[in-house]
């Protein structure tokens, strides 16, 4: 019996709790590790002989050299993702959690906050916007004599890069700067009062105290980006293919079976690199609040 | 103020203004191509100001038709998600045994994997298994599924700071347990099950990684998006894109102004 | 305000029949056994972690008994929750809503009961009156005193008209001016009402003033004695008690010879003459308890019974008081209190002086 719930308080409880878990949870991921392991078989083959249990599909990452390199290339390109969006975001929840005060705080709040309610893909696109042949920067860098033809600034990975910064920048900078809010000031004013420089006292004080934020902000931004879909259907390019763009494809084309298991190794991706971020910076995973 | 503390003031605030231009120049730009009255958006050159793009994007039944499909989707999800997060929470914080951190950690899962696992792993159960066609059923089960994780941690912090004590002095003065858990729990509870209904709406309503793979062939309006955005581009668009940056502000400032009030 | 309402209010008595709890190896309260008549305020006194504020659970029906049965009214109470027992309980940190008003507080129970709207009314008014807190209705609870609060609290639990009221430690939290007010208070509100209280302190203060009798409970659960104020302090059982309630001077013994009218013990202070009423064995150890407002300076009015030799440590000047300490040949410490009547001529600290106390102020114990 639940603490102070009669029975049918614990009845309802449970029910609820259990068909969430059970439907929405545990089911789907079964279901899908099960088509993982399975061959992609015509309609007529399915529950056949050939319909065995087998590794085929999560070796197609290793034996296909163009799965396997845009998978080790989507890996990379959300490190550095998570590394720029890292510096990027950084001085800002610096200033955020200890400079700005009173209605200049709410103010920058607000304006960081305030891009996310519109969605994320007109977001994307309006980079699109800026970096296309047509754009306004190529126009504004003609328009200047800069350059004569426009530059593809779409082609390779920056486009994307720059977009997944810019998509993700709020999931980083509010745990930083929640963590960084909670550190003492003291610390900070006794360690300039000992004639503290001022990447001293970042390095040594402000760091360690915010390293729960820094986790949160890293694993947020890197399971978004590893996992995804919008930024490079828009700015992307050939030479940039996201490994969720391949997952799509086998979706689209009803391969039921690689789609799943790429997607399973996704999923396993960002679990080992939450567990990394984790044993990295000595947090718990109790302490994800958002 | 010394010199390197003056130096170092610019540059802090150079970059804060860097910052914030970065955050919101593409918003500009967006706005301005959707008054331009020229084929291919952009913004140079200004070929007049007009609402041609708007009156096209208000004339698009499809995108109607996948607005109406984000709010049902989205207060279905409401509806599950709140009360179902309600149960997480109070299990999670009534129960105790040895299992419980494992039990945890399952139940903030969903939110741990990216958004297209669950929308593959939910499309395959409900089409493949249970004979429910992709759709706005399939969309609703692949939204909730993390959804509902978040809904739980948000009440969670509230309920962690409820003193039960006050319960069992309800049922010292005779109450029942429906009683004790609508006149005294729930109405502590009740602020964060408004944040947590408002976020799963905001949620459900933004979500595109997961929706797209659960969806099928119906729409929302980010799928809409989505597809309009890669098949062709037009400034009409960008027209949907002010209307979201008005709405934003509008949201924004009735925000502020609910805050303002509650301070007093 | 007094109405018929409240005079029909009638207590139950509360029978403890051998009640043992045992939360897995530990065992908190132990072999309880005690009846208490309808219409008293009966204290459980004790340190913390003596078991008073379980057994209080297990009254209320918080909990069950591991062994024994709780009657109330003669009706055994097993299985009955606490919404259906006919107690009702003061908590510790009072407990009230903190979202309701104070007259919503002090409805609830009455909400419960589904009373119509006027009756409610009329019967919180009346409560807030007997608790001295006319038109607090509309106050929330945060905005309250403490005292204020516990009156708040008092008056939601009477508004159910429980027979028997459970108090766990209500005054701890206030200041000693209040607490004292307080007594007073609880103890009239007691009366006028006829509620049977029981009560739980660790404040001896509280349960020699407000009580008809009190039960002590020493640390592992176990209840040593219950009689009235007097009683306890004037005729302790065992030597808990006799350490516990009130200053009490404690002089290691042997019995040597045990008789009716009195015996003797051997101790490091020599021979002492006392009381036995446990009936000690000769040639058992145990202690003899002696308190310092029974001990005398002698002063040549010849002695009463033993007679010591000790050199003074200290004097402390308390007003109405003189509290000495004083030091006997062997080094035990002894404490000696006397009216300050100004007839004793005053003594200095390091003179040597013979103090003197009868054998009926005795006790040994164990």
């Amino acid at each position: 019996m639940i603490d102070n719930f009669g029975k049918t308080g614990t009845l309802v409880v449970l029910s609820l709790v259990g068909a969430w878990l059970l439907f929405m949870v545990i089911g789907p991921q079964l279901i899908a590790i099960d088509y993982s392991f399975r061959p992609l078989l015509p309609l007529r083959k399915i529950g056949g002989a050939e319909d065995i249990y087998t590794l085929k599909n999560y070796l197609t990452l290793f034996s296909n050299t163009l799965h396997r390199s845009v998978f080790i290339k989507t890996i990379w390109s959300s490190i550095l993702v998570t590394s720029i969006a890292t510096a990027v975001c950084y001085p800002v929840s610096f200033y955020l959690a200890r400079v700005a005060r009173g209605a200049k705080l709410s103010l920058m709040l607000m304006a960081i906050v305030v891009p996310y309610w519109i969605n994320e893909l007109l977001r994307i696109f309006a980079w699109q916007l800026i970096l296309s042949d047509a754009g306004i920067l190529n126009q504004l860098l003609m328009g200047l004599s800069l350059i004569h033809d426009p530059i593809n600034f779409r082609a390779g990975n920056s486009a994307v890069i720059l977009g997944m910064v810019y998509a993700y920048i709020l999931f980083m900078v509010f745990p930083l700067y929640n963590a960084m809010e909670s550190l003492d000031q003291n610390q900070v004013d006794g360690a300039r009062d000992l004639g503290a420089s001022w990447p001293t006292i970042h390095w040594r004080i402000v760091i360690p105290h915010a390293k729960p934020g820094i986790a949160v902000g890293c694993i947020m931004t890197f399971m978004l980006t590893a996992g995804s879909v919008a930024a490079p259907q828009l700015l992307g390019s050939p030479s940039s293919f996201w490994f969720t763009q391949i997952i799509y494809t086998n979706y689209e084309t009803a391969n039921w079976n690689l789609g799943t298991a790429y997607s399973e190794v996704l999923a396993l991706l960002s679990l080992l690199f939450i567990f990394i971020m984790l044993k990295l910076f000595k947090v718990g995973l109790k302490d994800f609040i958002k | 103020m010394s010199t390197s503390d003056k130096v170092l003031g610019w540059i802090t605030h150079s970059y804060l203004v860097l910052f914030f231009a970065y955050l919101f120049l593409p918003l500009v730009f967006m706005s301005i191509v959707a008054f331009n009255s020229a084929e291919i958006p952009q913004a140079i050159p200004w070929q007049g100001g007009t609402l041609h793009w708007f009156h096209l994007l208000f004339q698009d039944e499809v995108m109607w038709e996948a607005l109406l499909n984000s709010f049902l989707v989205a207060f279905a999800v409401v509806i599950i998600s709140v009360p179902t997060g309600l149960c997480a929470a109070l299990l999670l914080t009534r129960l105790h045994f040895r299992a419980k951190n494992l039990l945890y950690a399952l139940m903030v899962s969903p939110i741990l994997v990216p958004g297209i696992v669950l929308g593959i792993s939910t499309f395959l159960f409900w089409d493949a298994q249970m004979n429910i066609p992709g759709g706005l059923w399939t969309a609703v089960m692949g939204q909730s599924s993390f959804i509902v994780s978040y809904c739980m941690l948000l009440i969670m912090a509230r309920a962690q700071r409820f003193d039960r004590i006050q319960e069992d002095a309800a049922f010292d003065l005779g109450a029942g347990h429906g009683r004790v858990f609508w006149k005294i729990t729930l109405p502590f509870l009740k602020p964060a099950l408004i944040s947590a209904a408002a976020l799963a709406f905001m949620q459900s309503f933004e979500n595109y990684n997961t929706t797209l793979f659960a969806i099928g062939i119906e729409q929302t309006l980010p799928i809409y998006i989505g597809t309009r955005l890669r098949v062709f581009i037009s400034p009409a668009m960008n027209a949907l894109g002010v209307v979201f940056i008005c709405l934003t502000l509008c949201g924004a400032l009735v925000y502020e102004f609910l805050r303002r009030k509650e301070a007093q | 305000m007094m109405t018929t309402e409240m005079a029909s209010n009638v207590g139950h008595d509360v029978h403890i029949k051998d009640v043992t709890m045992a939360f897995g190896p530990v065992t908190a309260v132990d072999q309880v056994n005690v009846h208490i008549p309808a219409g008293t305020f009966f204290s459980f006194l004790g340190p913390s972690g003596c078991g008073k504020t379980t057994l209080l659970k297990l009254v209320s029906g918080f909990l069950e008994p591991t062994r024994g049965e709780i009657l109330i009214n003669g009706i055994n109470m097993k299985g009955v929750g606490p919404n259906k027992r006919p107690t009702a309980m003061i908590f510790q940190n009072l407990a009230l809503f903190p979202l309701m008003t104070v007259a919503e507080n002090i409805a609830f129970g009455l909400d419960v009961m589904g009373m119509e709207k006027r009756q409610k009314k009329s019967r919180v008014e009346a409560l807030l009156e007997l608790v001295d807190l006319p038109h607090a209705g509309n106050l929330r609870v945060t905005d309250l005193s403490g005292g204020q609060r516990q009156r708040v609290a008092i008056a939601r639990a009477l508004a159910v008209e429980p027979s028997v009221l459970l108090l766990d430690e209500p005054l701890s939290a206030l200041d000693l001016k209040l607490r004292k007010h307080m007594r007073t208070e609880l103890r009239q509100i007691q009366q006028k009402t006829d509620v049977t209280f029981i009560y739980i302190t660790h404040d001896q203060g509280e349960a020699l003033t407000m009580s008809d009798r009190v039960g002590v409970m020493s640390q592992s659960g176990v209840l040593e004695q219950v009689g009235t104020p007097r009683e306890i302090y004037d005729h302790p059982r065992t030597a808990f008690v006799a350490s516990f309630v009130g200053e009490n001077n404690a002089i290691p013994v042997t019995m040597a010879e045990n008789k009716r009218e009195g015996c003797m013990v051997e101790s490091k202070l020599g021979t002492l003459s006392c009381q036995n009423p446990l009936n000690i064995e000769s040639g058992y150890s145990a202690t003899a308890f002696v308190r310092p407002e029974t001990i005398a300076l002698v002063n040549g009015s010849g002695s009463y019974g033993n007679q010591l030799r000790c050199r003074i440590l200290s004097q402390r000047f308390e007003g109405a008081f003189m509290t000495m300490e004083l030091t006997a040949d062997d080094g035990t410490l002894l404490t000696l209190r006397q009216s300050n009547n100004g007839r004793q001529p005053p003594l200095e600290k390091g003179d040597s002086a013979a103090i003197t106390f009868s054998p009926e102020h005795t006790m040994v114990l164990r």
